[in-house]
């Protein structure tokens, strides 16, 4: 299920910051297209740092619709709050995800 | 679930003695690794079961975590070049080094300069110079600066991501 080149996707964006959602699917059918073999949603290099919950929801929706299970949809959960992390993981396990990719805690070394 | 281990970002290495005991876990399938030193892809074979999936996380190692025993890589440059980031990966898999070393040869410049700036400043700028985004990004992060574009731009011509 995991292997070969997965992508840390970027967020579409349009210049004001909302989140781009046709770009985001012409991404998504870019790698579709391309040999990709899985897409994570929401990591580092797609803004998790500033993504709303409302956003990440609907980014992962959208990208497990457009991928219909041909390749694997991940989708990034750490955040800095143990508790947070764990209501994250509830939520999004309730999306047809196939897996979650959760970081050690940022600044609480 | 996938760890995720990038001391880079988090100031905490979580080591493969730590990751071998929580390979055990049912629901803990896989690591994502972005420390590159050489036996590090090596020390998590050890650690882990056969079962357990090892991913690197910095492409610009990538090929020899997979030489080492990673199974594949969790990529920013395949946001621009997802077919020769596929076909570089699928080779190493193989165990076909040539194939790999020149495909990934072409992709070297540009997995550095996608990190001239903090990741994403230079993805996402790459993505909207291909015309592919709009290139929005949210502070804190900022629009690429303009003495880091033209080393960018060429890099992606030099990887074939923009015609030349």
């Amino acid at each position: 299920m995991f292997s070969g080149s997965l992508v840390a996707i970027a967020t579409p964006m349009r210049p004001d910051g909302a989140v781009d959602f046709d770009a985001w699917a012409s991404l998504v059918d870019l790698h579709l297209a391309n040999g990709t073999s899985g897409i994570v949603v929401g990591g580092t290099t797609g803004e998790s740092a500033t993504l709303l919950d409302s956003e990440l929801r609907e980014l992962t929706q959208r990208a497990c619709e457009r991928v219909g299970r041909r390749i694997a949809v991940i989708v990034g959960a750490g955040t800095s709050s143990t508790a947070t992390t764990v209501e994250r993981v509830r939520w999004l396990s309730e999306l047809p995800v196939d897996g979650l990719l959760v970081g050690t805690p940022r600044a609480s070394r | 679930m996938i760890l995720y281990n990038v001391p880079s970002r988090t100031a905490v290495d979580m080591k493969p003695a730590t990751v071998g005991r929580l390979s055990q876990l049912a629901g803990i399938v896989a690591v994502k690794e972005a420390v590159t030193e050489p036996e590090r892809v090596r020390d998590l074979r050890e650690a882990c079961g056969a079962d357990f999936v090892i991913l690197s996380g910095d492409d610009a190692t990538a090929r020899h975590s997979i030489f080492s025993g990673a199974r594949g890589v969790i990529s920013v440059t395949a946001n621009v070049v997802p077919r020769a980031m596929s076909a570089m990966v699928a080779a190493a898999l193989k165990g076909d080094r040539a194939q790999a070393e020149r495909i990934d040869a072409a992709l070297a410049t540009l997995h550095s300069h996608l990190f001239l700036e903090t990741n994403p400043i230079p993805v996402k700028w790459a993505l909207a110079r291909m015309g592919l985004t709009a290139g929005g990004i949210r502070l804190p992060l900022t629009p690429l600066s303009a003495t880091h574009q033209p080393a960018l731009l060429a890099a992606l011509h030099a990887a074939g991501a923009l015609p030349e």
